[in-house]
């Protein structure tokens, strides 16, 4: 942005001076960008989702099982970087990615929907038979969150906040390896909230790396750190997106390496909205 | 038969005297009109020759300023205030030989003005600081998002005109009249949609959409380009010929565009005011055409579109400030979209379309840029 | 030349100086004393003493009486510790369903008097668990006995005189129930002082009731505790989010207020064996209590709809006054969706659906990604089960909160009208009202 573009912005919004907020030094009109590109960011994100949704829906139809079951996980992927913003849905988010714990009759409860139910049928059942009405309405919920998220203006502070959330995310169910629990592949989702998280950093970084470059240096390695004992469980070393392995294979002491980084970056990224005065 | 005895030669002197004096009276009567000393009082009166502004600096304070633009050259103008190449305010097509006011809130700073023919050189405009100014309090915050959602619209609208030009510029090198016509519909209807953010960038809006009449040598000047000079040769030519380069700058400067739009900021109050701009752009040139034709009802097509997505924008904000207002804004858009006819995309090029209500369209345009005139006060005083 | 004697002080008696120091030792204890100067100077032997003596309450003695129209334990001001015991039904026909009522009445009525047992032969098992030593302090018990909608099936005769609107407790949106922490035959409501009292109590019934009761699933609890000289009214307890609760409960000093808002009986559709009674709703709130503590303060503020210090409503004032929606139509100060608004909008009309709470807080164990399993065990009283907990909770579905809690468990229940004297016993209203002649 031009310096000249940046401070007629900032004289019409009237008084740049006069009005700073208490906490933060950053302009308000110098989130405007990182906001936009953010929601590209989710757009791009979505389309990839519905187009491999399609695939990873119709290779159950079809009664491909072993289609589906390669598929499943670098589906999800898409969506579990955009989560913030997916979450803003809930009914979407609960009928695409809800757990079965969340339903009082677990597996078998008719409102249970989505990739976890096509995860019990395809790793648990071993079997495309009789999930190609979940398959539909799977591609019926993901083409629908995207034309929702087309016409959503992103709220800034869920923006911003959704590093933190990411993270919080990453904490609560794939540090345990509870959110695969069939499939076992928790890693591809870690790898995702952790890819949704720092694009989200690497966006709002320049507005508060002057102030507090502590924060943003310790924040870059602990998502090294992460980003390291992840790549150990990559299946091709030197390719991210060629996936992991199973989480059954992640050591405890690794599992243990995951939580201290990640819960600093819990804690740090949550102070970003406050660096912003969001 | 008589004969009526001839006026003396001395009355008839005083006759010729008298209707001389009285023409000249009138003559000077006009002049006076035109000098603009019959308007109201603390007016700032410029004039436009056709050489350049008259006079080449001036000054006023900030806050709010009638300026009165008086076109004294050959051909119809347009005038401009600009920072940079951001235009801030403007009025089209001024006839030659009028006046026209426009009104324009400005903060402490120096401008530039445009002073008719493109070629001509700018004239500038200080604006001094002034304590009485008011205070133009927008919630800043609130503000973020409409505008992050506005940039990632313009982003997305510009790729869809990439590749409209993109598909014309190849239907051009073809030799494909009708693919070439269709493909420039396409793009045109685009390019008005983001007709209010184009307008703030005065050089890209020149080589996207100055019309023939603003350059030196009209149709024929070299610096005309663009949307204006495809359409003439593609539609009243009736031909892909010559028009190959001009298509190739024409994808370029909506590439430039698109990377403007991606890093640079629009500043709030252009929200409203820029879609007010450039309605009343649209109106100042309908107006003056008996009928609309299809390209005047296809850029409005645009516009209104364009207008759309601002007041959705909008919305939000003025729910909570001002309800009242954003129902009448929603209300007279709505009138405006019904009242448009139909996109007919067909082949067959410029179309009259008698079945459209030209002064209902007329009308509505000018309602809805009346309101979103007045929109900034209501969100500045409350915001 | 002895020892014994201390030659410095020249003082006429002999005295041994660590029998002095015992003595002194023992009289400080006695006073209540605990940490004072002359603990420094104790020998090794008393020492231990020191750090595993039991330590010393005053409020042993206080004591709920047990009798009434209504049982304990709602109206009661709630001590600093409660849990919740689940059971399951195992008698099988109504004469040990009575046997179950009588025992647990008899039982209930000694407990939260207090006093000694029978000393039996040493050969046999002792009567009591004895970890409250041999003479049992009262210590505020209560214990309050509900019944299941599962117990009104068809094994005892029961399904006839069911409370109109008890059921089986349905998972609401944000809800993730675990089977093994929902619903039940009968459920007791065990508060006192200190949490060992409510222990104690839980064992003696278990003790006194085999081959009738078996618990399966409890939640202990505990409410923070505030010095004597605290502000009136007194605060709100503070939940595991740190926020004041159970604020704006209805007041229990008004008697038509209580009559019309908890206990049953002006609805002519519920039984008359029921007047008396209380619908009790148990919910196992988890909260994530990591993610709540990285929240901004005024995020959290703005979700309850109250600051957290004062626990004040945002629209200013103090814990107690009412906060102001009248002037605040759009949500500008307390948003449209903060939880005390969304609870109770103070719309007219409103008041039927007030409800009354009486939580605690609970801590259990650690998931297996290192964060903490604890959050609210929540207990609320009403007359109308569906104009009450129902009402607000399908109010309360899709509230920003739920981002920071997962119901995880509970259940319906109904709460007994009181045992009123010694001949009566809980659930003898519901045995006559469903007794046929054999």
């Amino acid at each position: 942005m031009s310096f000249r573009s940046l401070f007629f912005a900032a004289s019409a919004f009237g008084l740049i001076a006069l009005q700073t907020p208490a906490q933060a030094d950053v302009a308000p009109e110098a989130m405007v960008e990182p906001v936009a590109e953010y929601k590209l960011y989710v757009l791009d994100n979505l389309d990839q989702f519905v187009s491999h949704t399609e695939k990873f829906t119709q290779a159950i139809e079809a009664g491909d099982l072993d289609r589906a079951q390669a598929l499943y996980a670098p589906t999800r992927v898409y969506y579990e970087r955009i989560e913030p913003i997916a979450e803003l849905f809930a009914d979407l988010d609960a009928s695409i990615d809800a757990r079965e714990d969340d339903y009082e009759h677990g597996v078998e409860d008719p409102d249970f929907t989505g990739f976890h139910r096509l995860e019990y049928g395809l790793f648990k059942e071993q079997t495309t038979q009789g999930f190609v009405p979940y398959a539909k309405r799977l591609m019926m919920d993901v083409n629908d969150l995207e034309s929702r998220v087309q016409g959503l203006t992103f709220p800034p502070a869920k923006v911003v906040g959704g590093a933190a959330a990411l993270m919080e995310e990453v904490a609560a169910t794939k540090v345990s390896g509870e959110e695969d629990r069939y499939s076992h592949t928790d890693l591809w989702d870690f790898q995702g909230n952790v890819d949704g998280s720092q694009k989200i950093f690497e966006l709002f970084k320049p507005l508060v790396a002057e102030e507090d470059p502590a924060f943003v240096k310790r924040v870059e390695e602990n998502f090294a750190a992460v980003e390291a004992t992840l790549a150990h469980y990559r299946l091709k070393a030197n390719n991210p997106d060629a996936g992991f392995v199973s989480y059954e294979k992640v050591s405890d002491e690794d599992r243990r390496a995951f939580v201290g980084p990640v819960t600093v970056l819990a804690e740090d990224l949550s102070t970003l909205r406050g660096k912003l005065g969001l | 038969m008589s004969v009526s005895p001839p006026p003396s030669a001395r009355l008839l002197k005083l006759g010729v005297l008298a209707s001389a004096l009285l023409m000249l009276a009138a003559l000077g009567l006009f002049a006076l009109s035109l000098n603009g000393r019959d308007h109201d009082d603390g007016d700032v009166r410029l004039v436009v020759t056709a050489q350049g502004c008259e006079p080449r600096e001036l000054s006023v304070p900030a806050g709010k300023t009638r300026f009165s633009i008086v076109n004294d050259s050959q051909r119809a103008i347009e005038w401009e205030i600009l920072d940079g190449v951001m235009v801030l305010e403007e009025r089209e097509n001024i006839a030659p030989g009028l006046h026209q006011p426009l009104t324009a809130t400005l903060a402490a700073g120096d401008y530039a003005m445009t002073c008719g023919l493109l070629s001509n050189p700018h004239g500038t405009l200080h604006v001094t600081a002034n304590d009485a100014a008011p205070v133009v309090a927008l919630s800043r915050q609130a503000f973020i998002a409409p505008l992050a959602e506005y940039k990632v619209y313009l982003i997305l609208q510009t790729r869809r005109l990439i590749d409209a030009t993109e598909t014309m510029h190849q239907a051009i090198a073809a030799g494909d009249l009708e693919a070439a016509r269709a493909a420039y519909r396409e793009a045109r209807l685009i390019d008005q949609r983001l007709a209010m953010a184009t307008g703030l960038y005065r050089d890209l809006d020149e080589r996207l959409n100055a019309r023939a009449d603003y350059f030196a040598e009209r149709e024929q000047d070299p610096q005309f380009v663009g949307f204006h000079r495809l359409a003439q040769g593609l539609f009243d030519v009736g031909s892909t010929d010559g028009l190959t380069p001009i298509a190739a700058q024409l994808l370029e400067d909506a590439r430039t565009l698109g990377e403007r739009f991606r890093h640079q900021a629009i500043p709030p109050a252009q929200l409203a005011n820029g879609s007010a701009r450039v309605l009343k752009a649209w109106y100042a040139h309908a107006i003056d055409s008996a009928t609309l034709n299809a390209h005047q009802l296809l850029d409005l097509q645009g516009l209104t579109a364009g207008t759309e997505k601002i007041v959705t924008l909008l919305a939000p904000l003025l729910e909570r400030q001002a309800p009242d207002a954003l129902e009448g804004l929603q209300a007279q858009l709505a009138r405006l979209q019904q009242d448009l006819p139909e996109q007919s995309n067909t082949a067959s090029g410029a179309k009259d379309s008698s079945d459209v209500d030209r002064n209902a369209l007329l009308a509505d345009t000018q309602a809805l840029a009346d309101t979103l005139d007045r929109l900034d006060r209501t969100l500045a005083l409350n915001g | 030349m002895s020892d014994q004697y201390d030659h410095t002080s020249r003082c006429p008696f002999t005295l041994n100086r660590r029998r002095f120091l015992q003595g002194l030792g023992a009289a400080s204890a006695a006073a209540g004393l605990s940490g004072s100067a002359w603990a420094e100077s104790r020998t090794d032997a008393n020492s231990a003493h020191d750090v595993t003596g039991a330590p010393v309450s005053t409020t042993t003695q206080q004591s709920h009486p047990f009798h009434g129209r209504h049982q304990q334990g709602i109206l009661t001001p709630r001590p600093a510790t409660g849990m919740v015991v689940v059971c399951d039904v195992l008698a099988r026909d109504r004469a040990g369903l009575e046997r179950l009522l009588r025992t647990l009445t008899e039982r209930i009525a000694f407990l939260t008097h207090g006093g000694s047992y029978p000393k039996r032969d040493p050969s046999y098992p002792p009567a009591d668990s004895g970890i409250l030593g041999p003479t049992i302090a009262p210590d505020a018990l209560t214990v309050t006995v509900s019944l299941g909608a599962s117990l009104f099936d068809e094994r005892f005769g029961l399904a006839g005189a069911k409370p109109r609107h008890l059921q089986r407790m349905t998972g609401f949106p944000n809800d993730a129930l675990e089977p093994t922490r929902c619903h039940g035959d009968l459920s007791l409501q065990i508060c006192a002082n200190t949490h060992d009292t409510t222990i104690h109590a839980m064992r003696d019934i278990i003790k006194h009731t085999p081959g009738l009761l078996m618990v399966r699933w409890k939640q202990e609890g505990t409410v923070p505790v505030v010095p004597p000289d605290h502000e009136t009214p007194a605060p709100s307890a503070r939940n595991y989010l740190g926020f004041r609760d159970g604020t704006a409960n209805p007041n229990t000093d008004n008697d038509a207020l209580m009559n019309a808002l908890v206990w049953t009986g002006a609805d002519p559709e519920e039984p008359d064996w029921a007047h008396g009674g209380s619908y009790q709703v148990v919910r196992l709130i988890r909260n994530f209590v990591e993610r709540w503590d990285r929240a901004p303060l005024a995020e959290q503020e703005t979700i309850f709809g109250r600051r957290k210090d004062s626990g004040a409503p945002l629209s200013g004032g103090s814990e107690y006054d009412k906060p102001d929606y009248a002037n605040d139509a759009d949500g500008k100060i307390t948003p449209l969706d903060a939880h005390i608004r969304l609870a109770n909008p103070r719309t007219p009309g409103f008041e039927k659906h007030r409800i009354l709470r009486r939580p605690f807080n609970y801590s259990n164990g650690v998931e297996a990604n290192g964060q903490l399993d604890m959050g609210l065990l929540f207990i609320v009283y009403q007359a109308d089960l569906e104009a009450g907990f129902i009402t607000v909770q399908n109010r309360l579905n899709g509230e920003p909160l739920e981002e920071y809690i997962k119901p995880v468990g509970g259940g319906y229940f109904f709460t007994l009208p009181g045992a009123v004297d010694n001949r009566d016993f809980l659930g003898r209203s519901l045995l006559e009202a469903t007794a046929t002649d054999v």
